[in-house]
This record gives structure tokens, sequence and C-alpha cells, in this order.
């Protein structure tokens, strides 16, 4: 059933489903506040200028709109709290003004009421500020002024869709909000009354019983006049040290922490340029506030009774804070890669991969080791390189269980084809399908070739290889066996079937191989394998005296 | 309708033959090499190709200067008092002067010449791109269009002349600096290669970079049968630093890959040579319009 007029009483059930809305939603929008002052409390001061704008209304049988509006305004002036609140008051008040004299309204008459209800909110604000819920209630207006509607639930609904599309671009128009990656909160909040009262007009009914808080908790309801002090004060406040009263440079918050463990407990404190931050539990906020305020002058001062529940709002603010602080700038692809020796994580690092997890041969990482490198990361997608056949699971798993990024495994299996992959990555590209298949594409295309000493005699396949001789191997198989190293790699590019298609070889040289030893083997390079374009890259691994890299 | 004479410069790389051939001419630009100035002839009268790039392998630095003013000065000037237009297309603005420089002589020398007309291209191209459009121009002069006809087209379908190349060896790249990338997309990686087109702008811009030079090629025959159009009527331009042999492999594979009707081979000359380096192929196309447009 569609409504094309709403009456008194009607519309009361409107708000009541706004604010029903606007409660749920109060945490979240709490959440997102930080223009102009980041407080944290854009959604309880909305919530509350509304309970208290319906408060006197809500227990009446009404049935004119003007009276109800009347009613309605006067709440809302009394009860106005924050600059939200107070903006959102005055909005009531020019939308009461608007819908004087009426019993009932239209679409139309609510169209323009609305249109007061912005006009006066904009005048209620000094210096109106777009991209915030001025903007977001002002293009909704506009938009409803082009249109006509059939009915309130067309017209709510539309109004919903283009308020919602004006808070998506706020950030854009608020360079602050872009910065903390979150949209305006008191648009939000204004969003959610009409968000309430679309639920409503759509049959979904909302009483009185439902929405308003019983008569408040309040200061009488906990600690009265009989209560003792139990926990004492929280005491929150931002000290602006001043130069006439302290050397800012060489301030040390040590002073005032010794100060605060003789009055209180759970202390936080942090000094930022001139700005110092103080949370702490005392019994006495007062001398807590005549000794900080030795050193500079208070700019927010919040004190709050604990017996009575509280929002300890900076220091969850400050944890936050700390939080955002060790995370690196967000990036859209970060890779990480399981590796170890020195040259090769430096240069790994060098060509673009921001974390490493040990990956030794004989030390696998675990899943777990893999999550703890992604917790230090601070992007969307994470492209992760085992660079060794048995960590190969682990990574797969690790993904699996981490749900902040998507983690995306590419294959491979040994360090040569790590660096095949991670050397052909474009680090300005910000397409993961791309990326992932040009390296899945680099990997394919790579063999690997090592060097390295048998640690005792053994038959496999074709090859009997003795203890201490050299010995070359590609990612499965033993291809040569000799007491000397340089035949040793010789005989094991010779065996690589494909090594004639091959052009580029890329040399990590390990731990204990003598500069000596790279001149031979670049002497015998340019003989037996002249078309090969070669490198020599310090790897610092233990166990491989020679990595190749064959592409 | 008024005789026009059309001209490219030392960017063009287009040999007497063809040169003859379209009835083109182009302004000579410089290069200096071990402290004397060459003029970068296209016919390698002074040091041959061979010469040229076995000094740049051998670790000399070449410099290049643009177009002298005197030589735009004189041809505009002769042409003028001839009662003949010149049609310019130059190589491209983002990496040389020379097409603005130009500009500013045409326009004192029509002052001067009030009947005169003289029409300066930017290519947004260099090499064998350039070249194309210098045809295309004789090709019109031939059907009988006008100098403005000729330049119109040009203008209009400069973007759709697709350039795609590798290099032999980064390192002439890096000391050049003329190509666009950031450091980081080389690194110092050994044999990698980049893949460079010459973006919206006309700046040489690096799209992609592969291992070895046969992956480079095949990229870059991959990204021009993207590109290219009617490639059944088109003949597939491709020049080189002194390495016919990388050229013609290059070709075989864009003929394979495009359906192209034939493909020409020729040299990149000094000028351009001098900042890509020996080992450099470079091919072109026409088809659809670029779009890309490199970080500046």
């Amino acid at each position: 059933m569609t409504t094309t007029h709403l009456d008194g009483s009607a519309l009361k059930e409107l708000f009541l489903g706004g604010l029903s809305v606007l409660k749920l939603n109060k945490d979240r929008i709490d959440e997102l506040n930080v223009f102009p002052v980041p407080d944290g409390d854009t959604g309880t001061n909305m919530s509350m200028t509304l309970e208290g704008s319906l408060e006197s209304a809500a227990h009446e049988e009404i049935v004119g709109v003007s009276e109800l509006m009347q009613k309605v305004s006067r709440g809302a002036l009394l009860s106005a709290r924050g600059n939200s609140g107070v903006i959102l008051s005055q909005f009531i008040k020019g939308f009461g003004k608007g819908c004087e004299g009426r019993k009932t309204i239209s679409c139309a008459d609510f169209v323009k009421a609305f249109r007061a209800g912005v006009e006066k909110a904009y005048d209620a604000v000094i210096t109106p500020t777009e991209g915030t819920m001025l903007t977001v209630m002002r293009e909704g207006c506009e938009m409803m002024e082009s249109r006509s509607f059939a009915s309130f639930q067309e017209c709510i609904g539309a109004l919903n869709v283009r308020m919602d599309e004006s808070l998506e671009n706020t950030p854009e128009l608020l360079p602050v909000l872009k910065e903390a990656g979150v949209i305006d909160s008191g648009g939000a909040g204004f969003i959610c009354i009409f968000k309430g009262m679309e639920k409503v007009l759509n049959g979904e009914k909302i009483t009185a019983a439902d929405v308003l808080s019983e008569k408040k908790t309040g200061h009488t309801g906990v600690f009265n006049a009989d209560s003792e002090l139990e926990y004492g004060y929280c005491t929150e406040f931002i000290l602006q040290l001043q130069h006439s009263k302290v050397d800012i440079d060489h301030f040390e918050i040590s002073k005032i922490v010794k100060y605060l463990e003789g009055v209180g407990d759970s202390i936080v404190a942090v000094k930022d340029d001139d700005l110092v931050k103080i949370h702490v539990h005392t019994f006495f906020p007062g001398q807590v506030l005549d000794y900080c305020q030795k050193f500079g002058e208070f700019i927010t001062l919040k004190i709050e009774n604990m017996s009575i529940q509280h929002n300890e709002t900076m220091i969850v603010q400050m944890q936050e804070q700390e939080q955002k602080k060790k995370l690196p700038a967000h990036k859209p692809i970060a890779y990480v890669a399981a590796l170890s020796g020195d040259g090769l994580i430096s240069y790994f690092k060098e060509l673009g991969v921001d974390e490493v997890v040990n990956g030794g041969q004989t030390d696998n990482p675990s899943a777990e080791d893999f999550v703890k490198a992604y917790e230090n990361l601070n992007a969307d997608t994470i492209i992760v390189l085992p660079c060794n056949s048995n960590i190969v699971m682990a990574a797969g798993q690790s993904a699996e269980i981490y749900q902040k990024a998507d983690v995306r495994v590419v294959p491979a299996k040994s360090v040569a084809e790590g660096y095949a992959a991670i050397s052909i990555i474009d680090v300005s590209c910000t397409d993961p399908d791309r990326i992932i298949s040009d390296m899945e594409y680099a990997v394919r295309n790579a063999g690997t070739g090592l060097i390295t000493t048998a640690t005792r005699d053994m038959t496999y396949k074709d090859i009997t290889v003795q203890e201490g001789h050299y010995i070359g191997l590609d990612r499965d198989d033993i291809l040569s066996d000799s007491p000397d190293k340089l035949t040793a790699v010789k005989d094991m590019l010779n065996a690589m079937e494909d090594i004639s298609d091959k052009e580029v070889l890329t040399i990590f040289y390990g731990k204990h191989v003598t500069d000596d030893e790279r001149s031979e083997l670049a002497g015998m390079l340019d003989k037996e394998f002249s078309w090969l374009e070669y490198g020599f890259i310090y790897g610092g691994q233990e166990v491989y005296d020679y990595i190749f890299t064959v592409e | 309708m008024k005789e026009y004479l059309i001209y490219g410069d030392s960017t063009c790389d287009l040999d007497k033959t063809v040169r003859d051939a379209y009835g083109i001419e182009y302004f000579q630009m410089n290069y200096v090499l071990d402290g004397k100035e060459y003029p970068a002839s296209l016919d390698w009268e002074e040091l041959s190709a061979r010469e040229f790039y076995d000094a740049m392998r051998a670790g000399k630095r070449i410099t290049t200067t643009q177009v002298p003013t005197e030589s735009y000065e004189r041809v505009f000037t002769e042409c003028a008092e001839n009662g003949k237009d010149v049609l310019y297309v130059g190589c491209s603005s983002a990496l040389s002067g020379s097409i603005n420089l130009a500009k500013v002589v045409a326009k004192d020398v029509m002052e001067k010449y009030p009947k005169s007309r003289i029409v300066c291209i930017d290519a947004l191209n260099s090499s064998f791109g350039q070249g194309i459009m210098l045809m295309w121009a004789s090709d019109m002069r031939k059907a009988g269009k006008s100098i403005d006809e000729a330049a119109s087209y040009i203008e209009e379908n400069r973007l759709k002349v697709s350039q795609c190349a590798t290099v032999g060896k980064l390192d002439y790249l890096r000391r050049a600096g003329r190509i666009t990338a950031s450091s980081a997309f080389f690194g110092n990686i050994i044999g990698i290669k980049p893949i460079i087109i010459s973006d919206v702008i006309g700046q040489n811009y690096a799209i992609k970079k592969v291992k070895g030079a046969q992956n480079a090629k095949e990229e870059i025959a991959a990204y021009q049968a993207e590109q290219i159009e009617n490639a059944a009527d088109q003949t597939i331009w491709i020049s080189h630093a002194d390495d016919e042999e990388s050229a013609a492999s290059l070709g075989e594979l864009l003929k394979a890959k495009t359906g192209c009707k034939d493909i020409r081979l020729g040299c990149i000359g000094p000028i351009v040579g001098a900042s890509v380096g020996p080992g450099t192929i470079i091919s072109f196309c026409v088809g659809k319009e670029v779009t890309i447009k490199g970080e500046a």
C-alpha cells in the first residue's frame, strides 16, 4: 500500500523508525567521526538529539503534523548536543517551520519542508563545510525538487539512494575524510533517520517502546546519595603545552607520568609535538588537572565517574593510532617470499619483496609464520613466493587462514623460480591478475640449477654420487657429479634439455664461493655457453655454492 | 594547386632509396663523438653504421643536437622565394626540440613572405613511425591533395602508427635518459628487456619487461598483432641498430602473427641510435589509435 499523505501520528511513526535505525548504527557512526574533531561521538550525539526531540511527543496522541513538529522542534532544541546534533536539531526546526499550519502533508509538502530544514541547517553553521551532513541533505533535497513523486515510499526511497551516493562522495570533498579512509559520520547518521522512515513506510512497524530507552539510567541510577566512590574517575584530556609555562621542545612526558603514577593508574600519556594527551584513572581528578595546568592549558577535558558506564574514548583511539603507526603505508599489492641467505634476502627486497619469511632448506616455515608476515603488511592483495617445493603447502594454507587481504600463492618451487617471478614484476601495475599471470609464465619458463656437495655416497636414477663430490641438481633430479666444481656446473647445464633455447643465466653465489672460482666459472661460460647472457649476484646461501636461474 | 616540398629530419630513418622514391627531403641534426661533430646523415657518409654502433659498444658516449636554426631558415626562405610551400613532419617533441624550433622559424618566414605556407607537424613518433607519415604525405601529394589536406590527414592519424620496440642493452637507454619508466621498473636485473611503445604524447614508454631477446620479440609481435588493422594490405616496418639478424627474426614472427602483406627492414639512424644503442629493434604498423600515456 502506498502512502500519499502523512498526518501527525504517521509522521511520528516515521521519525521513531528513523531513531531506531540511527540507534542501531550509533557505534558504527561514532567510529566514522573524524571531522571537525575526532572525538568519536557523532552517532551518540545524533541519536540522543533525535531521541530527545521525540520524547515529549512519543507518548501522546497527536493528529496534526504542525502540532507534532512544534513539539519535536522544541525537543530538538533542548536536547541537541555536539555539532552534528545541533545541525540535526536545526534541520528539524526548519522542517517543522515548513509544515506550519498543516494537518497532513503530501510528498510535495514534504519536499518543501525538507528544503526549509536544509536552509536552517546551513544557517546554523558559521562556515558551512561541504563533504559533511550538509552536503548530503542538500543534494538529497535537490534531487527531490527535480522530480515529482506518486508516494512517500517512492519519494523517501529515492532520497535515500541519492543521499547514499552523496555520502559516498564526501571523501572527495573533504580531504580529512579521504586520509582517514571514511565517509562523513554526520551524513551517515542523517541517512539512518530516513532509512528508518523508509522501513516504516514499507510496513515495518516500530513502536515507541521498541525504540526509546527506559527513563535515563543517568546519574541517579547507579551512583546515588549513598554510593561510595569505588573506581574513581576516568580522566582524559588534551593539554596544549604553553611556551610561557614550559620549554616545549625539551619537555619530557615522563615528568607527568611520574606524577600520575602517584595519584592514579591505567595511565596512557603521549606527547605529540606541543600537545600532550593524557588518560588516567584517579580518585582526585582535580589534583591531576592542577598539576598538568602548570605546563599548559586544556584543549579538551572529560571526567567520568567510573561507577557509571562510560566510554574510554581516548585510550581506544590511542591504541588504534599505535596500531596504525606500526602498519606500513597501504599498497594495492604486496609481496612475500620465503628465503634464507642475506644476499638473496636483500636482493629480493630490492626487486620488490616486502616481507621475507625465513625459509631455510631444513627449517621450513609454517602457515603461521606466513600469517605473521602478512600481519606486517597493509595491502589488498598479497602475492606469495614459497621458493621451495616443501613450503608451497604451508603457504597455501596460510592463504586460506588469512582474511585481511587476498593472499595468492605463485607456486615457485625453488629460489630460482621465485627469482624469475619477482624479477619480472611491474611495481607500478595494480592489477594482481596480470602480475600473477606474468609471474606464472616466468616460473614456467625458468629452469633451476643447484650446485652443492654430496653428503654421502648414493645412486639416483642413472647417476652415482660420491660423498664429497660436487653435484648439480635441477628441481627434481641429480644431473651431474664431479670432484671438480666447474665440471659439475658444466655437466649440469649441458644436461638441461632446453639449454640451447635459453638466453639468460642468473647466478646466485653462496657464502663460501671465492672471487677466483667466480672468474673461472665466467671463463667457462664464455667458452661453452657463449649464447647465454649471464651475471653474478651475491646470494649468501649456505647449502648451495651456486643457484642458477636459467631463462 | 601550389607545389609543396615534404621534409623529415634525421630521426625519420628513411634511406636514400626510399626518400628518392617518395620525393622526401630531410633536415639534418648533428651528433658528437670524441669531441667531433658529425652531420647525422641517414646515408652514413662519414661513419658507417657499423663504425658508429661499434663506438657505442666500446663504451663511447655519443651526444646529439637538434636541427640548427639556420637550416630551417635557409630551407624555408629558399622555398618561399621560389614560390614553394613546405610540409615538415618532425621528430616527436617529447624527444627533440626541433619541431618547436621549426614552428617559430616558420612563423617568421611566413610573416616575411605572406604568400608562403609552411606547415610543421609533430609526428609524436620517430624512426619509421615518422617515416610512415612522410610516405603518407608523399602519397597524398601524388594523388593531387593539397598541403593542408595532407597535413590534416597526418594530424588525425598519427596516433594510429603503433611503435613497439626492445633494446639490446639497457645501459644505453639509461645513459641517454630518453625513456619514461620508474627506476624501479628496470632494477638491476640480468637479461631484462623492456617493451617500449610511443605513447599519446610521443614519449617512449616501457609498458612491460620480459627476460631474454626471444621473449621480447614474441611480446612485440603479440602487441602489434593486437594493434594492427587491415594487416593484409600493410607493410610492417622494422628498424634496427646494427642487428639485421634480430630484425629479420622479429619480421618473421610479425608476419606469422599479424598476417601482414610485407616486412621492410632498415637501419636506425645516428640520432635515434645514439639514445637506444646497438641491438635495438623497433617495429611499426598502422592500426588502433594509441591510448597509453606513460607517467611523466
